[in-house]
Parts: C-alpha cells; structure tokens; sequence
C-alpha cells in the first residue's frame, strides 16, 4: 500500500489536533491542549479505488511557518495549511504561508483550510465562501462537516 | 554500536541500530522494546518514511519532541557506513510536559485576547451601526419635522378663529412631543457612547428651582396638583454642575410623578447628603405620596410599553429614566426608584461642587418677553441647501419676521458663483449640498468669495450636533451651528443673537 506524508501546519489554536482527530477516530474534544512538537496519527483512505494510507504530523502551532524545523517537513507529499475562520490572526498572513510552502517545497500540493465554521453566525456559511475565496476548504472539526472531504481532495491531488 | 553509544552519557536514551529497510539490526530498549528483524515502522508511523533520510545528502537529522507513542522523544537519525542508520532516542517527556503548560498558559491567554479584541470590536460594529442608523433616522425625521414645529408656530401667531386655533395648537403640541422623542433618543445614543461632557455653572440654586417650578405651573394646575419645593437650610445657596442636566433628572422625575400621582401634592426636597471642602453630595427627591412611579427599566418590555402608552404624559418618551441615570453617572451619582405604601421617592444622588467663599450674584435665568426685531435694511441672506422641504421652512421663517431677503442654492458652484459676484450678510449652510460637505464648502467660500463674503457669518444648520460635531463646525469657521429641527424663534433668535444688528438698523 502506499504510503504518504501529510504535514498539517497553521497558528495555534486553530484545530490542527482536532481536524486531524476528526479524521482519524471521528472524535471531538472542546478542550484545548496545546501541541508541543509533532504528534503522528496513521489513517487509510480509499481514493479512486486505490487504499493510501496517510501519515498525517501534526505539528505544534506557530504563526511563523519558518521556524518550523525543515527535519519534520522532509518528505512531505502534501501539506494541510490550516486557519480559523474567527480569529483573523491565524488567516491575515495565510497567503504568504502558503507561498512560502510553494516556494520551499514545489509541486508539493497544498490545500488550505477554514476551520471553525460551526462557530459562525447561522445562515453566513455562504458569506464566509466568499469572503474566504482564496481557501479550498471551510470545515469544522467540532460537527465533521468536509473534513473527510478536504483530506479526500488532498490525497487526490497527491496521488494523480 | 557500543563505540557509538559511549558518545552519549544520558541514561534515559535508546540506541537502535537500522539496515536501509528499516529493519531492526540492535535494540538496546531503554525506552521502547524491539525485536531485532522487526521493522522499526512498527514501533511508530514517525518511522514510516524513515527511508526519506536516506535520499539525500546529509547525514545527520536531529528531529525534536517527537510525540512517540506515551513518551516525547527527541530523536536523531545518523547514517552510518553500513547503508544503514542508528537512531537515537532521548526521553524528554518531562521537560516537554513542563514546556506544554508553559506554552498552554501563553496560548490560552493570547487567544482569550483575541477573543476579546473580536468582541470589542463586533461591539464598536454594532455601536457604529446604531448610531448610524439614529443619524440616519433622525437626519429623515428632522426636515419634515423642522417645517410642523416652524409653520404651526408661525400660524399660531396669525389670526386665527378658535377652531383653527385649536387645531394648530394640537399640531404644534405634537410636533414638540415628537421633537421630545428625537431629542431624547439622540440624547441617550450620545450618553450610552460617552460622548456627552457634562457642562460647568455656577447657578442659584432657589432661582433655578423657581424656574423648574414656574415651567410646571400649568400643567400641574390642569391637574389640580401642586408642587411643593423644600431646600434643606444648610445647602450652599449656590452650586456648581451641569445645570441642563440636573434640570432633565428633575424633570424626568416630575413627568413620572405627573404621570402617575393621584393625590394633591408632589413633593420635590434638595437635601445634602454629605460634604467634604467644595465638593457636595446632592440628594434631589421627588415624592409621590398617593400613585406609584414604576422603574420602567426594570420592568419587562410589555409592561413597560402598558405604562409608557397610557398617554396621559405630556413629554414622557418612555426614555426619559434611562436618559437620567447615564446623567447620574456622568455626575458619579445613582438613581433609585424606592416603593413605600401607596407612593414613591424617586431619589438622585449627585456629586456637585459649590463655591467655599459664596458668590456675590448669581446670574438668575430671566423669561422676559423679546420685542420683535424689526430692522431697516434687510439682512441678505444664503439659504444653502439641497433639500426641498428645510429650503421652504427656512426661507418661509426668515421672510416672515420681513427682517431677510432670502435666496436659495443648491447646487455649490452656482453658491460659489453667487459669492463670487454678489455681496451678502449671512450664509445658512445645511451640513451637505450636494455631497459636498459643509465643512469643505466652507472653505471654498472663503477661498472663492469676493473680499466682503469672506467675512460674513456663516451658520451649519445640521442634525450633527454631537459635541464633536459642533466643535469640528466652530473650528472650521462657522459663527454657530443651528440644529435641526428648530422651531421658528430658534432660528431667527439664534441669528439675531450672533449677527451684529446694528449695521441694520
């Protein structure tokens, strides 16, 4: 079965741990714990009738992406780049995160992630699609919403 | 492997040794047990891509606080001659744990920050969008409401058989409730945003209880009622507070007691709470003995609105108490509504200063009836402004009092055109023309204006008459701000007290 490296990065506090939790065991917890280092979670998934089985790092939050070691980052086949839709520090600088991953790790697909719609005002989803154009994906890790998706639509583009 | 191993002295470290496959070749299983043969992937998917390390240059990788199955490892993979690797895991489980709560606690508190800075921030939304929303509504409200107050007081000065009479004086009594009404929302809006500033005087406090109770005179006479003024004797004569102020507490007391006393006799006592050098704490009451005044703010929303619409007040917006307790606290003072019996005490305390050596004369507020101004040579006079309905009240105001030869603009080039060419004496600004904010039309006027122009007075007439506001007016030039709506007397009194007559005469 193949194997990939999927490095999911972003500001602490924006639910690295429980997206990635979501997606493997399909648990939430409401209560933070900080994530000190990395943390390493394994999940296969079936893509185009093809079993992939992701190693997914979760790595401990920084609103710098450059002081992340590049040892944690070597190999990587896709990166999750992920913010919270309601703390506008986490997604002001989403942009150039995303093209300092473009640049230092090329043709390594990136999907950029929203999380937190749940904590959106009822009935905004589709004023948060258009305010958050430049994301692939709004998903809440508390109700499950996309998550599956977006790490479905990674995993595409890692594998085609 | 034992060479190796010699190069590191903590004891808390396992050495592995690794073929290219990741095959386990030697374990020393300090920390995790191995079996040799095994794949080191088995022991955690960090060890998944270990065969990333050996397609590139380096040779060493340090990777630290590697979450590792219960314990934090930092770990270090070092490529030895053999095609192979030793890993090194150190347990730093303890370090790391003291380093998470470190990092949870700063996490934690710059998050709780951000959430604070967000709401403050959805607050000022919301507090921006409310006012805007009462500038707006008031800004609609005020012109047509401007032309009712001015044009029923203007027909209630003509002749008049009893029922036309009658009439406009019901139209004028509602135009001024309603003008109430305004006033006191706009009132509350500035008071909630802070950006009321209380005003110092120093005033007689006899005389302007006088006044407070000359004003009641009728109404309370139509209600058989009497109102009954008691000053404690050991009061300053004088006292130094905002005087407008104090007198909407008072009057917001006596609207309720008004509203809502059956008997014969209001009671309203000045009494000293305490003091220290100049400073005093005031105690204003105003006592009910039979009819109770309900504290419409702790009233829920129905029974509220049952009290504010049995419509027996004269001037109660239902507003009112929440108006006078943001002037308390403006005054560091407090409003208590207190039942007793049949009655109620509604109680202000205040925070007032007075002067320590008393003062010789204070100026006493005079109601003396103005003759009308009658002038020889009329004041020629710019009525600038966009809207149709203030035009014909501003200008049927001015042409009625045969004092002002009025003429109308309202487009600003044929304004600036117009004071390029022809001399006037007075200019009426509304706050825009076209867009184009008075402020800025101001200063084109005096920059386009003929040399006589330049030194004329200009007056905004605005609903922007935030304290801000009429300051930003005053600073650009403006001899005064008139505010929407006015009543007919505002208008031309305000006029008449800023411009120099005698020229006219």
């Amino acid at each position: 079965m193949v194997s990939k490296k999927i490095v999911v990065v972003g500001h602490f506090g924006v639910g690295k741990t429980s997206l990635i939790r979501r997606f493997v065991e399909d648990s939430f917890s409401d209560d933070y714990k900080v994530t000190i280092g990395v943390h390493i979670l394994k999940k296969t998934l079936n893509v185009n009738d093809q079993d992939v089985s992701l190693i997914l790092w979760d790595t401990e939050g920084t609103d710098d992406i450059e002081e992340i070691r590049k040892a944690y980052l070597m190999g990587t086949h896709g990166f999750v780049l992920v913010c919270d839709l309601t703390r506008e520090a986490t997604y002001i600088n989403l942009e150039s995160q995303k093209k300092y991953l473009e640049e230092n790790f090329p043709k390594t697909p990136i999907l950029s992630i929203g999380n937190k719609t749940d904590l959106l005002p009822k009935g905004s989803i589709a004023d948060a699609k258009d305010q958050f154009d430049y994301l692939d994906a709004l998903v809440s890790a508390k109700e499950g919403n996309n998550v599956l998706r977006a790490f479905e639509k990674l995993t595409k583009m890692i594998i085609k | 492997m034992e060479n190796f191993k010699s190069s590191y002295e903590i004891n808390s470290i396992q050495f592995i040794e690794i073929d290219q496959n990741g095959i386990i070749l030697d374990s020393d299983n300090k920390i995790f047990p191995l079996n040799n043969g095994d794949t080191v992937a088995d022991l955690h998917p960090f060890f998944d891509n270990i065969s990333t390390y050996f397609e590139t240059n380096e040779s060493r990788f340090e990777l630290t606080c590697v979450n590792m199955n219960d314990r934090v490892c930092d770990v270090e993979i070092v490529l030895n001659d053999k095609n192979g690797a030793f890993i090194v895991l150190k347990d730093g489980t303890d370090h790391y744990a003291r380093q998470q709560q470190v990092a949870q606690k700063r996490n934690e508190s710059i998050i709780f920050t951000e959430v604070l800075e967000l709401r403050n921030r959805v607050l000022k939304d919301q507090e921006d969008f409310k006012n805007q929303f009462i500038g707006n509504f008031s800004h609609e409200l005020r012109n047509p409401l401007t032309l009712i107050s001015s044009f029923s007081s203007l027909l209630s000065k003509t002749e008049l058989n009893l029922n036309q009479s009658q009439l406009v004086q019901a139209i004028n009594y509602q135009s001024n409730k309603l003008r109430t009404v305004l006033d006191d929302i706009i009132d509350l809006s500035f008071l909630k945003t802070g950006s009321i500033e209380l005003k110092s005087e120093t005033f007689d406090l006899t005389a302007f209880l006088e006044t407070v109770k000359l004003n009641y005179s009728t109404l309370l006479k139509d209600k058989s009622t009497s109102l009954e003024v008691q000053i404690a004797p050991n009061l300053p004569k004088a006292i130094t507070a905002d005087k407008r102020r104090l007198e909407q507490i008072i009057v917001n007391f006596l609207d309720s007691a008004i509203l809502h006393n059956t008997g014969e006799i209001i009671e309203l006592h000045f009494k000293e709470n305490q003091r220290r050098a100049n400073k005093l704490s005031l105690r204003v009451e105003v006592i009910t003995r039979n009819g109770v005044v309900p504290d419409l703010e702790s009233l829920s929303s129905e029974e509220a609105l049952r009290t504010f619409t049995k419509g027996e007040s004269n001037k109660n917006t239902g507003l009112g108490l929440s108006i006078a307790r943001e002037i308390a606290g403006l005054m560091d003072g407090s409003i208590r509504i207190k039942n007793v019996a049949e009655g109620t005490h509604q109680i202000a305390n205040l925070k007032v200063t007075f002067p320590l050596h008393g003062i010789e004369e204070v100026t006493k507020t005079e109601k003396s009836k103005k003759e009308p101004v009658k002038l020889t040579d009329k004041i020629r006079t710019i009525i600038a402004e966009d809207n149709d309905v203030t035009q014909m009240t501003a200008m049927k105001v001015l042409v009625s009092t045969g004092n002002f030869d009025t003429q109308v603009y309202s487009d600003p080039s044929a304004l600036l055109a117009a004071v390029e060419k022809h001399d006037y004496d007075l200019i009426l600004m509304s706050g825009s023309l076209s867009q184009v904010d008075a402020i800025e039309l101001l200063s084109l006027v005096k920059q386009f204006g003929n040399e006589h122009n330049q030194k004329i007075p200009v007056f905004a007439v605005t609903v922007h008459t935030s304290p801000a506001a009429i300051a930003a007016y005053r600073k650009a030039g403006f001899k005064d701000v008139i505010k929407k709506p006015y009543t007919d007397d505002e208008l031309v009194n305000t006029i008449y007290k800023k411009m120099k007559l005698k020229k006219f005469k």
